[in-house]
């Protein structure tokens, strides 16, 4: 029932075009190219409907990283800082080892040349290493110093990229809502469309694809005149063409048409 | 080099040049512990200072603004007192200059007596002011 109806459809909207010369064929290929961009137009929002939650997906798990490694950004600060205050120890016990060195060194003074050059030699030694330990202790610290700064920029350019996540994620909210509003727009454009025109895409489409065929088929026709006797073509297309008349007029005799001779 | 014996005691240097303290007079080389202020003191006391079980006095001989520098606890007149502002160089034996009293060579240069006395002076004639932190 629903197949005749599109058949009664179909072939009620290709005789208006076919009656209403230049102007209704015009008219017709119009809706065609209108129902084409509406359909082309629904892909597009749909498309684009998909593209917004892919975005927003793809921006959720942006941010997720983004709060991992700003987590862990905070754990590396949070050591760095635990082994600065190691260094400061070891810088401090080595100060007090190089203390400790002094007073042996006096103490050695103290018992004279002979009796306290082991104890000035020992003392010496001491001090020279606690020197090189904290001169080294005082570089790593310098070292901790820059990487705690470099480290704290990196955060800074976390907390950048949280923000920026966050606008597109907003950003792709509201394509996500435009993308919804344009196709319930689409959707009443076509049920408009179809009330004022009487087709539906798929009418269009097939009355397009006809409408191509019949050109075709005058062309080739036009090329075989006057080359071909007319009663052999007539006899080579009546198997064809007989059926598609029959269609046409059996269709237009259902809605009170006259069969033509 | 002289026959004289070798002076041991403390090489520090003070105002960019270096000096010597006696081993008779220095007691031992500390860090720094935390200095109580006293209030009304005169300049040269920083305050007081608990090392090795007793109190001292601390003095900064730099005459600059006060930085972290060991403190060299001194017995002078058989008073204990503390020093800072200066940077401990060198322990140890040196050999003696007899050009001037309590001096010594130190690195190739001479290296007189740290003025412990004129210190003294200094701090016992200047008058405590009420008020003054």
């Amino acid at each position: 029932m629903a197949e005749r109806q599109g058949k009664n459809r179909f072939f009620r909207l290709w005789r208006r075009n076919a009656a209403g010369g230049k102007g209704a064929a015009r008219s017709i290929t119009e809706e065609g190219a209108l129902w084409a961009a509406h359909g082309r137009a629904q892909v597009s929002a749909t498309q684009a409907a998909e593209a917004a939650e892919r975005a927003a997906a793809s921006n959720a798990k942006q941010r997720a990283s983004l709060d991992a490694g700003t987590d862990e950004t905070r754990s590396i600060a949070a050591r760095t800082e635990e082994i600065a205050r190691h260094v400061t120890r070891l810088a401090d016990a080595f100060e007090r080892l190089n203390v400790v060195a002094l007073n042996a060194g006096l103490e050695g003074a103290r018992l004279g040349e002979a009796a306290g050059k082991p104890l000035s030699l020992v003392s010496e030694e001491v001090r020279a290493q606690a020197d090189r330990g904290a001169e080294s202790a005082r570089e790593i610290g310098r070292v901790i110093a820059d990487f705690t700064r470099e480290i704290a920029g990196v955060g800074a350019r976390f907390d950048d990229a949280r923000g920026h996540g966050a606008d597109a994620t907003q950003q792709a909210s509201t394509a996500a809502a435009a993308a919804s509003e344009s196709t319930r727009a689409l959707a009443e454009l076509g049920d408009r469309l179809r009330s004022a025109t009487g087709s539906d895409p798929e009418t269009a489409q097939a009355i397009a694809q006809a409408t191509e065929h019949a050109r075709a088929l005058v062309s080739a026709l036009g090329t075989l005149s006057g080359r071909v006797p007319r009663a052999l073509l007539t006899t080579a297309l009546r198997p064809m063409l007989e059926p598609l008349v029959r269609s046409l007029f059996e269709e237009e005799g259902d809605e009170g048409g006259e069969e033509p001779t | 080099m002289s026959d004289a014996p070798k002076r041991g005691g403390v090489l520090v240097r003070h105002d960019g040049a270096l000096k010597f303290l006696p081993a008779s007079v220095v007691v031992r080389i500390a860090t720094c512990p935390p200095i109580s202020r006293v209030p009304g003191a005169p300049k040269p006391v920083l305050g007081i200072a608990y090392t090795s079980g007793e109190i001292v006095p601390v003095i900064d001989v730099s005459g600059a603004e006060a930085r972290a520098t060991p403190l060299i606890v001194c017995r002078y007149l058989g008073e204990p007192v503390g020093i800072v502002g200066c940077d401990v160089v060198e322990t140890g034996l040196f050999e003696p200059d007899t050009s001037a009293e309590g001096a010594v060579i130190a690195r190739g240069a001479p290296a007189r007596s740290l003025d412990l006395a004129a210190a003294f002076a200094k701090l016992q004639s200047t008058h405590w002011t009420i008020g003054e932190a």
